[in-house]
């Protein structure tokens, strides 16, 4: 993928100048109307709002949303916005069937309020072996519902030797009975040192769609993510070894994180 | 009338159908006047088709506001925050519309497609700092060919290229949440990275 050098140079400068927790592109979108109203009122941004400042420096679609959106409200308030030759009626009881259109998330409706049935009966009183549910704060400062589960004792199977140097498979079960959940994750070694993770969901519910993601056991780094498809299952390829977990994004506030993928 | 961001938010969920109804349309004409206003901006957009296209991100506009109120952090004015929804959803509206996406490399069928190859552009200046970036811009460069992950480089690439969070989420098939965070996650990696190599902020 080719990029001009001078747009990786202020790429390079604007991260090493970033704060340690600079803000990421969704946080910064939810501030860019304040920010346009500071840039409008004269203020200093760099001082008022020194993250976004810095964020915008280093991020050029940020930069350019940032820049659309103080272009079109200079306009607004300087009563300067077109007139259209004809206006559409728009009601209340045009925009509310629209608004209350059904998210995807909810044909996943069904699962979600077992899940959560279940993280509150954990929190509240029961202690399952393998299994914990807690408010685990990601890094965007929100707070999201995670179920723990820990794999069953992992099964190592080791391949018929083909080679002078033996391939392996291992095998992670998790099982939580109560919300009707059975998650295989099979780590093959496709050639030495590099593995493939597959994931097999057996539920009595369709998950295609829905999002998983690949992070590091030690700091929760966010290493690759895909979708389950539509037999229920997913993948991820050329992992080295390491201490992995595998998380299933059932919202975006909801997930079940499945520990202990060590390879 | 003029209605600061209270009286916005008072009249929008005011138990009085006919103030909420007024409330209701006011906004709508704003919203949509805002919509034609970008969309002439935008020059990939046919002028005849304006008024159609303002009227489609007007109404799911008015939808995402209407969801959103009790979200609205009253931390800018409220007109602010709703020219921002119906700008975010005239873009998103024209990036769904466009006839043809660019062509992408597979992630999956070639890794190496997604490698970042630094394309030159001339410009004169001191050649002593001019040879300290070249370091910097190769640095940059191996970081993010060797130390990234795949879809950690593919994220970071895409972005910088000026695509945008859901259409990146589409090609490399997760959820715009997760683009987010991979995409912090690179940067995080990229900047430790530099540093481990002497890299700081005083590096200009």
């Amino acid at each position: 993928m080719k990029q001009k050098r001078s747009e990786i140079l202020r790429m390079a400068r604007g991260i090493l100048a970033a704060p340690d927790d600079a803000l990421a592109c969704r946080q910064v979108s939810a501030q860019l109307p304040a920010a346009v109203d500071a840039r409008i009122a004269g203020e200093d941004m760099a001082q008022h709002l020194p993250d976004l400042a810095a964020h915008l420096e280093l991020c050029a679609p940020c930069r350019r949303q940032f820049e659309e959106l103080l272009e079109i409200t200079q306009v607004a308030e300087a009563g300067n916005l077109p007139e259209p030759e004809r206006f559409p009626q728009f009601s209340l009881q045009q925009v509310r069937p629209h608004a209350e259109k059904a998210p995807a998330s909810l044909e996943h409706g069904r699962f979600l309020l077992r899940l959560r049935q279940y993280s509150e009966a954990l929190q509240a009183h029961a202690v399952e072996p393998g299994v914990e549910a807690l408010r685990k704060v990601i890094r965007e400062g929100t707070s999201t519902l995670a179920l723990l589960v820990i794999p069953a004792r992992p099964a190592f199977q080791p391949m018929p030797v083909r080679s002078s140097l033996p391939l392996q498979t291992r095998q992670f079960a998790y099982h939580i009975e109560p919300i009707d959940l059975q998650v295989t994750l099979k780590v093959r070694e496709f050639e030495r040192h590099r593995f493939t993770v597959r994931g097999l969901i057996e539920s009595d519910h369709a998950f295609d769609g829905l999002g998983v993601s690949l992070l590091s056991s030690e700091d929760d780094e966010l290493l690759d993510c895909t979708r389950v498809d539509d037999t229920n299952t997913f993948s991820f390829h050329s992992l080295g070894p390491g201490h992995y977990s595998v998380r299933l994004d059932i919202t975006t506030e909801e997930a079940v994180y499945f520990t202990g993928v060590d390879i | 009338m003029e209605r600061d961001c209270c009286q916005w938010l008072a009249d929008l969920q005011s138990d009085v159908p006919s103030v909420q109804e007024t409330a209701w349309k006011d906004l709508s004409g704003i919203v949509f006047r805002v919509a034609c206003a970008y969309l002439h901006r935008r020059s990939d957009v046919n002028q005849c088709e304006i008024e159609q296209l303002a009227e489609d991100v007007a109404q799911e506009a008015l939808a995402d506001i209407f969801n959103g109120l009790d979200r609205f952090g009253r931390n800018s004015k409220f007109t602010t925050w709703a020219y921002s929804i119906a700008v975010n959803n005239a873009r998103e509206l024209l990036r769904k519309g466009r006839a043809s996406e660019p062509c992408w490399p597979s992630l999956d069928d070639d890794e190496t497609a997604t490698r970042l190859e630094i394309i030159p552009d001339p410009q004169a200046c001191d050649p002593e700092l001019q040879a300290e970036e070249e370091e910097l811009v190769r640095t940059v460069q191996e970081v993010i060919n060797t130390r990234l992950t795949e879809r950690q480089r593919a994220v970071l690439l895409l972005y910088q290229a000026g695509h945008t969070l859901p259409e990146i989420a589409t090609r490399v098939r997760t959820t715009r949440n997760n683009v987010d965070q991979l995409l912090y996650a690179a940067r995080r990696r990229l900047k430790k990275e530099l540093r481990d190599r002497g890299y700081d902020v005083s590096h200009k």
